[in-house]
C-alpha cells in the first residue's frame, strides 16, 4: 500500500543576516495511513518548521512532498485551497492559536464557511454542534469567548477546528506541551480516540519523550534540521543506534530510587544551524566523534530492518556503547 | 433556545465594553474630558434651539456690543450675536474633526494593514511614501492641497484627511505587526482563509484599540488645524460661523474689543482639552498592560 504521505529530501532554508539558516535539511520519511509518526528533538531542531513546510504554511526550498501518491511540492492557489481540506494542523499554544475576538462557535464554523461546505446556515450550525460533541466541548460554551475557557477546553477548540474539514492528515505541533499534565492526558486520549474512529494519520511533534512513546507508531529523532534516527517506537526505546538518541533517552527520569541509570551528559551547546560545516552536525557534542565524523555528513541508512540511522560509526558503537558506557554519570 | 444563545453573545460583547467603561470611569480627568466632549456634541446637535439669534443676521445698530444679558458673548463688527456664532461653530468644528479623522482612519487601516500584513517590498513602498508625506509640515501640506482644490468645508476635510493618513498608517501598521505574530493568523492560513479575510476578520479587529485612541486624539488636532486654516483665510470662509474664521475676522479689533477673540478661543481650547483628556483616558483603559 502506498503511504499516505511521503517526504523526499525536504529542505527549508531561511535567509538571515549572517548566512543561510538550515532549518530543515534533507529530511525524508513516509507515513502509512492511520498511523502516527512522532518527531522528537530539542528546541530549534526544525521539527515545527518541518510540519509547517509539509502543510505549505512555509514553502519548501527543495525536495518533494507526496500526498496520496500525488506530488504536492508545488501547488497553485486553487490546489492549495483544496489541499487544506485534507491536511490540518493543531497548534502548540491554545492561548495564541485562536482568535480572541471570535466565539467558540464562530471559530469552529470558520473553516466550513471558507470552504463553503454546507449550503444552509442550519446545516453548518448542526455540524458545529456535532464537532463540539466529538471533541467533548459542552454545547453551552458555543457563545463563549476563548479567554473565558481554560487551556484544555481551548485546545479542544483547536482540535475541533482542525477536524471540521474532515482531514485525512493532521500535524500536531506540540499540542499538549502548553497544558498541565492532567489535561495533557485528556487531549492525548482524545487524539487517539479520533484516530481510531476517523482513521486519521498524525505527525506528532514534541519534545516530551513519554508522550511520544505513548502515541507514536514510528518515531523520528531530529537534530539540527536533520533526521538522525528513525524506527518504530518500541525499537527506539529498546535499541538506540545514534549517540544523540541514546543521550536524549537517558534523560528520561526513572521513578525508582534504586535505579542508578547512567545519564549521558552532552557537552556544549547545540551548534548553529547557520551555514553548517560539511560534517556530522552532532560531532561537536558527540562523545564518540572521531576523524571520519568531521569529513562529510553521514547518510540516513537502514542499519537494521526498518531502523534508520545517520551515524558513520553506528556499527562500532553498537557494541561499545553498551559495554563501556560509563561516560559521565 | 437560539434566541437565548444570541442574547448571551450580545451580553458578552457588552461586558467587554463595560470593562473598558469601568476602568475609564476611575480616571476622573478622562470623565471630565468625556463630559466636555458630550457637551460639545449636544451643543452642535441642538444649535438651533440653543442659539438665541440667527448667527448670520446683521444688526448694524448694535455692533461691538459688550457681553450683556441680551448678547452673552457680545456682538461683532456686523452686530452678529457672538454666542450664536460660537454655538453654530461647534457644528462645523465637529463635522470637520470627525470626518477628517474617519477619512484618516479608513485610509490608515487600508494602507497600514496592507503594509503590515504583506511586509517586504509592499511595506517599503507604502511606508516610505508615508514618510515623505510626514516630512512635509501638516499645515503646509493642507495649505498646498487647499490651494489646488479651493476653499470650503469639504475641501478642508479632504486636505486635513490626507494629512492624517500617514499617522494612522503608522499606528495601524505597528498594531498589525504585533497581531501578525500570533499563531491564530497561521491557523487562519491553515484553514484556507484568504488574505482579505485574514486582514479584516483577524488582524484589524484585534488592532482596534490603538486605532480608536488615535482617532479620538486626531479629532482634536483636526479641529485645531481646521481653525488655523480658517484663520489664515483658507479653509472655511466667512461669513460661515466657524471659530477660526471668527478669530480671524476679529483680529483688527483685538485692542478695543478683546472679548471678540476670547470666546471663540475659549471654545477651541475647551474642545481640544476635553478630547485630549478623553483620548488619553481611553488609551489607558484599552491598554491591557495598564490593567491591575
Amino acid at each position: 500500500m502506498a503511504p499516505l504521505l511521503e517526504v523526499k529530501g525536504l529542505k527549508k532554508y531561511f535567509k538571515t543576516g549572517s548566512g543561510l539558516l538550515h532549518a530543515v535539511d534533507d529530511v525524508s520519511f513516509s507515513i502509512e495511513k492511520g498511523t502516527t509518526l512522532g518527531i522528537v528533538g530539542e528546541s530549534g531542531c526544525g521539527k515545527s518548521t518541518l510540519g509547517r513546510v509539509i502543510l505549505h504554511l512555509l514553502e519548501p526550498t527543495d525536495g518533494q512532498i507526496f500526498f496520496e501518491g500525488r506530488d504536492i511540492t508545488r501547488v497553485n492557489k486553487k490546489e492549495l485551497h483544496e489541499l487544506r481540506k485534507d491536511m490540518q494542523i493543531i497548534f502548540q499554544d491554545p492561548y495564541s492559536s485562536i482568535n480572541p475576538r471570535m466565539t467558540v462557535k464562530e471559530i469552529i464554523e470558520e473553516p466550513l464557511i471558507i470552504h463553503n461546505m454546507y449550503k444552509s446556515a442550519d446545516e453548518r450550525r448542526h455540524r458545529v454542534q456535532e464537532l463540539m460533541d466529538t471533541v467533548g466541548l459542552a454545547r453551552r460554551l458555543g457563545n463563549a469567548y476563548p479567554h473565558e475557557l481554560d487551556g484544555g477546553r481551548r485546545q479542544r477548540i483547536g482540535v475541533a477546528r482542525a477536524l471540521s474539514l474532515n482531514p485525512k492528515f493532521i500535524v500536531c505541533d506540540e499540542p499538549v506541551s502548553a497544558l498541565d499534565v492532567s489535561i495533557q492526558a485528556q487531549i492525548i486520549n482524545l487524539l487517539q480516540d479520533l484516530q481510531r474512529e476517523l482513521g486519521l494519520t498524525y505527525i506528532f511533534i514534541t519534545h516530551d519523550l513519554s508522550v511520544v512513546r505513548h502515541i507514536s507508531n514510528e518515531i523520528g529523532v531530529m537534530y539540527l534540521g536533520q533526521m538522525v534516527e528513525k524506527t518504530n517506537a518500541r525499537e527506539l526505546f529498546k535499541n538506540q543506534l545514534h549517540p544523540y538518541t541514546k543521550a536524549l533517552l537517558s534523560a528520561i527520569p526513572v521513578p525508582d530510587i534504586h535505579n542508578k541509570s547512567k545519564r549521558i551528559i552532552l557537552r556544549g551547546e547545540i551548534s548553529t544551524p547557520i551555514d553548517p560545516a560539511d560534517e556530522c552536525r552532532f560531532s561537536v557534542r558527540c562523545n564518540h566523534a572521531c576523524e571520519q565524523c568531521r569529513k562529510g555528513q553521514p547518510q540516513l541508512v537502514e542499519a537494521e530492518p526498518n531502523h534508520f540511522v545517520a551515524c558513520k560509526r553506528w556499527q562500532e558503537l553498537k557494541g561499545r556503547m553498551e559495554a563501556d558506557a560509563p561516560m559521565e554519570v | 433556545m437560539p434566541d437565548i444563545m444570541e442574547n448571551s453573545a450580545e451580553l458578552k460583547k457588552q461586558n467587554q465594553l463595560l470593562e473598558v467603561w469601568k476602568s475609564l470611569k476611575k480616571n476622573r480627568l478622562a470623565v471630565f474630558g468625556l463630559c466636555l466632549t458630550i457637551l460639545l456634541i449636544l451643543v452642535a446637535i441642538f444649535a438651533d434651539v440653543i442659539a438665541p439669534y440667527d448667527p448670520y443676521s446683521n444688526d448694524l445698530a448694535n455692533t461691538f456690543c459688550y457681553p450683556c444679558r441680551a448678547h452673552l458673548f457680545g456682538t461683532d463688527n456686523m452686530g452678529r450675536d457672538q454666542f450664536s456664532r460660537v454655538v453654530y461653530g461647534a457644528r462645523i468644528s465637529l463635522l470637520v474633526g470627525i470626518s477628517t479623522s474617519l477619512f484618516g482612519m479608513i485610509g490608515g487601516i487600508i494602507l497600514g494593514s496592507i503594509a503590515g500584513y504583506y511586509g517586504s517590498h509592499t511595506e517599503t513602498v507604502i511606508m516610505r511614501a508615508m514618510d515623505i508625506f510626514m516630512a512635509i509640515p501638516g499645515t503646509l501640506l493642507a495649505m498646498s492641497i487647499m490651494a489646488v482644490l479651493g476653499q470650503g468645508v469639504g475641501n478642508t476635510i479632504l486636505a486635513l484627511g490626507i494629512g492624517a493618513v500617514p499617522r494612522f498608517t503608522r499606528v495601524v501598521r505597528s498594531a498589525v505587526l504585533g497581531v501578525k505574530g500570533n499563531e491564530y493568523i497561521e491557523a487562519a492560513q491553515a484553514i484556507g482563509a484568504s488574505s482579505f479575510r485574514i486582514i479584516t476578520k483577524y488582524i484589524v479587529v484585534n488592532s482596534l484599540a490603538p486605532i480608536i485612541v488615535q482617532t479620538t486624539m486626531n479629532v482634536a488636532s483636526a479641529i485645531l488645524a481646521a481653525t488655523s486654516l480658517s484663520f489664515i483665510g483658507l479653509g472655511v470662509q466667512p461669513p460661515t460661523a466657524e471659530w477660526g474664521s471668527m478669530l480671524s475676522a476679529a483680529r483688527p479689533y483685538i485692542r478695543d474689543y478683546g472679548f471678540l477673540v476670547l470666546y471663540p478661543g475659549l471654545a477651541i481650547m475647551a474642545t481640544i482639552f476635553g478630547l485630549n483628556l478623553f483620548g488619553d483616558g481611553l488609551r489607558d483603559a484599552l491598554d491591557p498592560r495598564l490593567k491591575n
